[in-house]
């Protein structure tokens, strides 16, 4: 019967295949326009602001016969911390990332490998840190950063956040998956645990570990209030509370606001862009096995 | 393989980033006279200065006064002749960059936090940077905070470390909580001590604002109060007055029926109002028909223990808002803040709607705006509308300075030193002349600098008027307790809520007085005596 009806398949026929599987493609690729334009529009939209010049009433597209680009080379004389700002959020997120990823990395290799007396009560107590939410310890850790002399500094940004519950768990429960006959073979074969953990684990954890760095780096980005905080020199702002020096009160003009976001913005953007590959693959390296 | 590739590109990109970024940052230091090194210098200044200054205690306190007398004259000359050029400037809010003067060897470093930003942070900087150049015995360190609501809470939470600034800029509403952190010297004990006659020029309506229990607990720096601005080529075209000051509620309504066109198919083309759910405004209209927000006496005398804004005379203004809405009709931008205020104001300059009411801050930010739109509005002020045979008037806004008691004595000298300085007349001319809030002092008026303002907006004089005509009591002093921002958004919820989806508005405003003061409770019960 099948070799039959295949007999009766015309080159019309795979033509009309050949049109809908078209017409299925252009109208995904309508719909993936359509969806990052959606995404994309508070950055057009700020983009537009910034062209504006200073006005407080913006419409949704600039004039384009006079489009006013001062704004951003404003942005720079008008805050001269601007670049040192953006130097300083990416200082303290990448140490930030990097000092996450280490100390979750051991303490989860601890947890999922290793053998001690009292591992559960250690895990569950790191677990328990994940409830205790980030307000009600700032006044301590705003304390103690203050005494000892770390305000105005990367070590008084940086040091609070360099361990975290959620790190360490999420290394934890990607190490369980990975067997631990392959622990107990390198260890025959006379791999130190050091070792193991360097040239095994972790090239095999890379999927955790990347997401681990995204979600760090993000967090630390966008922190806004633990640097208004501990900083009080200019020069030692990060973006996030630096930019609100653009925006101005009584009256509120964008064009300068936005051109700032937009400066702000502008590096992350560019990680994303050429890290989006890896960041993709790191998510979704895991969810098929083989 | 692949990964390592891709992640060498990423941090061949991230190190490519932050050269460009550093490259920037001094580029930029270089260009300009503001060395980078300033911060880690005057670090060291201060420290010695400190030391220095702890020995010289006794001999600084006896000749602050002699030395402050002096000062305020030479900046006096100095402000007048600033105030030529700068009076002359327009008022655009494009800003340049105000780099702070460097500290003079041997002065005492104070700090002072703000919170303005944009053109007004600037002219903040500025008057520091005359005051600092007036005399040489200290030096003001102003920093910049994001805004008021941040200021207040680093302050909050600062007290735990101790490090606090000098000198304080914090918005009215903040008083309660300023005066509850116990860490603040009231200035009334600085002005009684050194017999200085500054009170009784004070503006009455700001004096009575920061007066609580009898005592001015911060110096008033930056006052402004809200007026009804419209759209006077509208005005004249519908044939209403332009020159009339008082409107009662009824009045407003007729004028934007009058006002609202519609073009053929029906659709509004000019509303006769615009406005937000605005809570300030809504505090402003209990004062006006005399009514207190909170009692007993809207704290002034004793901690306020409870909020009474729930009452029918509470109820008129948000009732007059819905009228105008459903029936002028006129246009609703949603609760105050962000973009929606800009909407609003957006939709007065452009000519959309033909009255709105603001801060009378706004008046420069309306003028330059409804320049460039060049949509024809004239930009008219007259006083916050009242119900038929209301009394009272309207309350200040703004913020005052406060001293804290951080520092040696010889700094908190200091911070009374510069805090006494900005309410100088001259200063004040400058600081009103330079950006559109009321000069506190009455004598300001007769500098040279504030003459000119009034000349070039004539409008500004009106909402002096209105200030002085509100009658001294508890009502328009304000009310002072510490869950204002709280209360705001509850009322302010309250009004979107009827405004949007209607509803009872005494219903509505009982629901937010019971939220409010079950908040003020927690708030008043955390407050140790």
């Amino acid at each position: 019967m099948s070799a039959q009806t295949g007999l009766v398949k015309t080159d019309s026929y795979y033509g009309s295949f050949q049109a809908i599987r078209l017409i299925k493609k252009v109208a995904t690729y309508i719909l993936l326009v359509a969806a990052s334009l959606i995404v994309l529009f508070p950055l057009f939209f700020s983009f537009s602001l910034a062209l504006q010049g200073p006005t407080i009433a913006p419409t949704l597209l600039p004039d384009f016969s006079k489009l006013d680009f001062s704004a951003f080379g404003d942005a720079f004389k008008i805050e001269k911390n601007l670049g040192r700002w953006i130097l300083n959020s990416f200082v303290v997120s990448l140490l930030v990332t990097l000092g996450q990823l280490f100390t979750s990395s051991l303490a989860a290799y601890a947890l999922a490998t290793l053998n001690f007396p009292g591992k559960n009560i250690f895990f569950f107590i790191i677990l328990g840190t994940l409830m205790i939410p980030w307000e009600s310890t700032i006044i301590t850790n705003y304390l103690t950063i203050s005494n000892w002399g770390w305000k105005d500094s990367y070590q008084g940004l940086v040091v609070p956040f360099l361990s975290t519950g959620f790190g360490i768990f999420l290394m934890r429960q990607y190490f369980m998956t990975i067997p631990r006959d392959l622990y107990e073979a390198a260890i025959i074969d006379g791999c130190g645990r050091t070792r193991y953990l360097w040239s095994i684990l972790l090239p095999l954890s890379r999927p955790a570990l990347g997401t681990l760095a995204v979600y760090a780096f993000l967090n630390t980005w966008n922190q806004y209030y633990w640097p208004l905080l501990v900083i009080d020199a200019p020069e030692w702002r990060t973006t996030q509370v630096g930019i609100t020096v653009f925006r101005s009160s009584e009256i509120a003009v964008f064009n300068l606001q936005m051109a700032a976001t937009i400066i702000v913005m502008l590096p992350t953007l560019l990680l994303l862009v050429f890290g989006q590959r890896q960041l993709v693959r790191g998510l979704t390296a895991g969810a098929l096995k083989g | 393989m692949k990964i390592s590739k891709s992640w060498k590109l990423i941090s061949l990109a991230m190190v490519i980033i932050m050269l460009a970024a550093m490259l920037v940052a001094c580029g930029d230091n270089t260009a300009t006279p503001v060395p980078a090194t300033t911060a880690a210098t005057t670090k060291a200044a201060t420290t010695a200065a400190a030391t220095t200054a702890a020995g010289a205690t006794t001999a600084a306190t006896t000749t602050t006064a002699a030395g402050a007398t002096t000062a305020a004259a030479t900046t006096a000359a100095a402000t007048t002749a600033a105030g030529a050029t700068t009076a002359a400037a327009a008022p655009a809010p494009t800003i340049t960059p105000i780099p702070p003067v460097a500290q003079p060897a041997g002065s005492l470093k104070i700090t002072l936090w703000f919170g303005l930003t944009g053109a007004l942070g600037n002219v903040v900087q500025q008057t520091v940077n005359k005051y600092n150049t007036s005399q040489s015995k200290y030096y003001v360190e102003a920093i910049q905070q994001p805004d008021y609501d941040a200021t207040l809470n680093k302050f909050n939470t600062s007290q735990a470390g101790g490090s606090l600034p000098s000198v304080v800029q914090i918005y009215d509403i903040g008083t309660q909580r300023m005066i509850d952190s116990k860490r603040v010297l009231p200035v009334q004990d600085f002005i009684d001590r050194d017999k200085l006659d500054v009170v009784s020029d004070i503006e009455p309506a700001v004096r009575n604002y920061y007066t609580v229990g009898g005592k001015l607990y911060s110096m008033p720096f930056n006052t402004s109060s809200p007026v009804m601005y419209f759209n006077k080529a509208a005005f004249k075209e519908a044939g209403l007055d332009t020159e009339k000051r008082i409107w009662t509620y009824d009045e407003v309504f007729d004028a934007a029926k009058k006002l609202t066109k519609k073009d053929s198919s029906g659709k509004v083309t000019q509303y006769g109002a615009g406005f937000t759910a605005y809570s300030w405004l809504f505090e402003q209209e209990l004062a006006i028909q005399n009514a207190l927000f909170a009692d007993p006496n809207n704290g002034r005398e004793t901690r306020s223990s409870k909020l009474i804004f729930n009452t029918d005379t509470g109820a008129n203004w948000p009732n007059f808002l819905k009228k105008l809405l459903d029936e002028a009709p006129a246009k609703y931008f949603g609760r105050d803040g962000g973009a929606n205020s800009t909407a609003r104001d957006s939709s007065f300059v452009t000519g959309e709607s033909a009255i709105t009411f603001n801060s009378i801050a706004n008046l420069r930010g309306y003028l330059s705006s409804a320049q460039t739109a060049g949509k024809g509005v004239d930009v008219g002020v007259a006083y916050l509308p009242r119900p038929t045979g209301a009394t009272g008037g309207v309350i200040i806004g703004g913020a005052s300075l406060w001293i804290t008691d951080q520092g040696s004595k010889e700094q908190q000298e200091a911070a009374w030193d510069f805090v006494k300085w900005t309410s100088q007349p001259e200063t004040q001319a400058y600081w009103s002349a330079n950006t559109g809030y009321y000069p506190i002092r009455k004598a300001a008026y007769n500098v040279q600098d504030m003459k000119d303002t009034l000349a070039k907006y004539p409008q500004f004089q009106i909402a002096v008027d209105q200030l002085r005509a509100s009658p001294s009591g508890f009502p328009t002093a304000g009310a002072i307790f510490g869950t204002f921002i709280s209360t705001r958004q509850n009322i302010e919820a309250a009004m979107d809520q009827l405004l949007t989806k209607g509803g009872t508005t005494k219903q509505l405003l009982d629901d937010a007085a019971k939220k409010s003061n079950e908040q003020l409770d927690e708030y008043n019960s955390t407050v140790k005596k």
